[in-house]
């Protein structure tokens, strides 16, 4: 992979090494794998504190962070601090809520980095082991345009941890508000016969479905109205053959079964229809 | 989404609903964040595609052309990409791949490349060498966007149109002429003695006085001594034609470009019209293929030269391939084509593929759902009615007709699934030598003096009946024209005489290249004995020694000997 090369650049021969030396990709993804070793051992010792099976759960911590150099864990990931947030948590509000937000925050990040991890390990398209190996020898011996291409790219990696840090406190924050905007009603049960938990599931599952839902139209009316020439000729095309799928099946399964050798042809159709045309003529003279 | 976003997206759900349910309020805040931040990524992605990506430019330019030209096989061509957004820049994860034809090997550098942050300009090149002659079409650049954790993802095609010809290589033969006098005189360039009768200034022979000769050429002198009236004959001088016959059918366009036996005589082609031309010999070719025969009229001087070439590129694009029957390799190739040039048609919510309830098995619904997207795909390109959708999917010919009219016009060489490589055989021989004997009966009967016939063709597989064309050759050598034949083979070099095999342990691909050789020396002696006999020379391949033997027939037409029939 090449061809990497920031706008701002003006040095020639940076900007030449830039357009053909894959040290950036490689370098981020270094620095994401690192991330995501620091984010586990952070959240691995807040895991199930209350049960004695510490070393079968850093064992697959571990596991999972290693399966996470051939396929993508994220979903296992988020499993695991799910289960630990169901099991570990009362039935009741939590009174340590800030401990919990940033534990929440941390569970997110962890999610991030090993998605983005995977996202540039799949486009970089070679083993695992050869793209760290080159990113960290680059590292330790780096030529002098690559010193320059790995300090920018790790302050624009700062900056895009910063940007995400920031994103995930807002998203944290607007659904810590959602939540509280669906608050528990304890007379749930004498007003619709519902428990007040099922209650607020319900009430907080329709406001996610029309929030969802008008994001949805309003982005499929962008998306459609954006559509290219080919694009709506072919919805065109395809929708009228949906309408009239059937017909047109029937009418050209039997042009093709005509034609076929053995089949009656329209010429064969033709050619006995004047024979016996002819044949008429002659007893009726 | 991709089936990581959806599969996030689906526990994220699930996290909730338990959460809210059994009041685990931070199992609910968690998973409810990762949706919200899901959610916020899917408007951010959308903005990208929708806002941002219809902003970007993409310039190209090929050897500095920006449109566009000419360009030789062969030889290096630098390719620069230069991308430029009107806005803040176009975000990250953004993929580009410039889609290079078949005819195109890529050198140096590379051909994608992958942006990481927000960008407003950026540039990246490659090297890439041509391989073959005819055309070289670049369509565009295969856009992939990405948000940065993977979960959407979305395919877009930048039409870049730059179409090239590609003209045939060649070699620069250094013609040496002699340094010694032989002769007393100096013809000027381009003309060379002819040893038969006719207007030149150098004494051919002496003959007795014939009723109709100029008083002017009788020579006294001589005529006194004889006590006879006797004439002077005067050489012929004229210049020495070579015309180039080039054998263009199926079985030497079977291969990848620049493996071609086409491509090999394009080479000798062009290296022999250089060194004619170089000194002074007009040059022409006759193209003949299944479509029939095309002349070109022999001309000289580089303009010459250069027209030559560009009727030898134009001749050596791929016309509409013959009919193959419809496989699924075929139908997959076609498919990737589609994915590559067209992957905003492939989308399900453009592409509506009808619902049947037959096939029930679950992969024969699959082929039947990809095979009426392609069906959907290439009505769009070719502009077809709804009803010749439904012949596409139904009606297995043409579906290959148009699967192959599709492949082939966007540069794909003729190898499999395009075309069935088979070995074409007897038949396709027969063919080409009756179209050649056609060819070389009318340019005889057109022809002047003194001519180098060159005949590039594919007759190693017709050696056994070599006969329908030997009446030509006879034809041609009797009206004291020089033949030569040069045979392109398959394995693009002379095959050898000894025992092929000398490893020890030899793999399949020695063997078979072993298997070929023999076979291939087998017929070519068998071809060299009939065609010697007759008096024309023969060369295999397209190497040097097949130039050589070209420019040495062309050196003895200069020369002006006359070669008697079965005679060198």
């Amino acid at each position: 992979m090449a061809g990497f090369s920031t706008g701002n650049s003006t040095d020639a021969a940076a900007a030449e090494s830039e357009t053909n030396y894959p040290a950036a990709p490689r370098f981020w993804q270094l620095v994401y794998f690192l991330l995501t070793i620091v984010a586990c051992f952070m959240l691995l010792p807040t895991l199930f504190p209350r049960v004695d099976f510490r070393l079968p759960l850093t064992l697959m911590v571990l596991a999972l962070l290693l399966l996470t150099l051939k396929r993508w864990t994220g979903v296992l990931f988020l499993c695991v601090l799910q289960l630990h947030a169901f099991v570990t948590e009362g039935a009741r509000f939590p009174t340590e809520a800030s401990v919990s937000f940033v534990w929440g925050l941390m569970c997110v990040a962890l999610v991030v980095v090993v998605s983005r991890y995977r996202t540039l390990q799949e486009r970089d398209n070679q083993s695992v082991f050869f793209s760290l190996g080159k990113a960290i020898s680059t590292v330790r011996k780096p030529a002098l345009p690559e010193v320059q291409i790995l300090a920018d790219n790790l302050l624009k990696i700062v900056w895009q941890l910063v940007k995400t840090a920031l994103m995930i406190t807002v998203c944290a924050v607007v659904a810590y508000w959602l939540l509280s905007s669906v608050p528990l009603d304890l007379n749930a049960v004498s007003q619709v016969g519902l428990q007040p938990t099922g209650h607020r599931l319900i009430v907080l599952a329709l406001k996610l479905f029309i929030i969802a839902l008008v994001s949805w139209i309003a982005v499929n009316e962008i998306v459609w109205r954006s559509l290219s020439r080919k694009q709506a000729g072919i919805y065109v095309r395809s929708t009228f053959l949906n309408w009239i799928h059937r017909d047109f099946r029937m009418v050209v399964a039997r042009r093709i079964k005509a034609g076929r050798p053995g089949g009656r042809t329209a010429e064969s159709n033709a050619a006995e229809a004047t024979t016996q045309d002819l044949q008429t003529l002659e007893s009726s003279e | 989404m991709t089936a990581r976003g959806r599969l996030l997206a689906l526990l994220s759900l699930t996290g909730i609903g338990f959460g809210v349910y059994f009041n685990r309020h931070t199992l609910a805040w968690l998973s409810l964040t990762v949706m919200v931040w899901m959610f916020v990524e899917w408007l951010a992605f959308y903005w990208r595609l929708w806002v941002q990506l219809p902003g970007l430019k993409i310039e190209r330019l090929v050897g500095g052309k920006s449109t566009g030209g000419v360009l030789f096989a062969g030889r290096k061509v630098t390719v620069e990409i230069s991308l430029s957004h009107s806005g803040f820049g176009i975000g990250s994860l953004l993929h580009i791949r410039d889609c290079i034809p078949e005819n195109f090997a890529i050198e140096a550098g590379n051909n994608e490349c992958e942006l990481l942050t927000r960008t407003r300009k950026m540039k990246f090149t490659y090297e890439a060498r041509i391989r073959g002659a005819g055309e070289a079409f670049l369509p565009g650049l295969r856009l992939t966007l990405q948000d940065a954790q993977g979960f959407f993802v979305s395919q877009r095609f930048i039409a870049v149109e730059q179409r090239f010809r590609v003209l045939p290589a060649f070699a620069n033969v250094n013609e040496s002429q002699p340094i010694t006098k032989r002769i007393n005189s100096l013809p000027q360039h381009g003309i060379h003695r002819l040893q038969r009768s006719g207007m030149g200034s150098e004494l051919l022979e002496l003959r007795e006085y014939a009723a109709g000769d100029p008083p002017k050429s009788i020579a006294w002198k001589v005529s006194a001594r004889r006590d006879t009236l006797m004439t002077r004959q005067y050489e012929s001088e004229v210049p020495v034609r070579v015309i180039l016959f080039m054998d263009g059918s199926i079985s030497t366009r079977i291969g990848g470009f620049g493996q071609r036996l086409l491509d090999q005589s394009l080479f000798v082609a062009g290296s022999v019209a250089r060194s004619a031309i170089s000194v002074g010999d007009p040059v022409g070719a006759v193209l003949f293929d299944e479509r029939g025969a095309k002349r070109l009229p022999a001309s000289g001087g580089e303009r010459g030269f250069y027209r030559l070439l560009d009727g030898l590129a134009e001749f050596s694009v791929n016309p509409a391939p013959p009919q193959q029957r419809l496989s699924k390799t075929l139908i997959n190739a076609a498919l990737r084509l589609c994915g590559e040039r067209y992957p905003e048609l492939l989308e399900p919510q453009v592409n509506l593929v009808p619902f049947t309830f037959l096939p029930i098995s679950p992969w024969k619904r699959f082929e039947r759902f990809r095979r009426t997207q392609l069906a959907n795909v290439l009505a769009e390109i070719y502009q077809l009615q709804p009803i010749q959708v439904m012949e596409l999917v139904l009606d297995d010919n043409l579906m290959a007709r148009y699967a192959q009219q599709f492949l082939a016009e966007a540069g794909v060489s003729w190898m499999d699934p395009l075309v069935q490589t088979r070995s074409r055989g007897f038949h396709d021989a027969m063919a080409t030598t009756q179209l050649l004997s056609k060819a070389i009966t009318e340019t005889v009967a057109t022809s002047r003096d003194n001519e180098v016939y060159v005949i590039m063709a594919n007759l190693l597989e017709c050696a056994t009946n070599i006969s329908y064309l030997l009446p030509a050759l006879k034809m041609a050598l009797a009206r004291h024209h020089r033949v030569v034949v040069v045979c392109p083979t398959p394995t693009f070099r002379r095959p050898k005489a000894t025992a092929p095999i000398t490893e020890d342990s030899p793999t399949a691909d020695s063997l078979l290249t072993a298997a070929e050789d023999l076979r291939t020396k087998e017929l070519a002696s068998r071809l060299q004995r009939e065609l010697r006999r007759i008096g024309a020379s023969m060369s295999l391949s397209g190497e040097e020694q097949a130039i050589r033997l070209i420019l040495a027939e062309t050196q003895l037409a200069r020369n002006g000997r006359v070669a008697t029939a079965g005679g060198r």
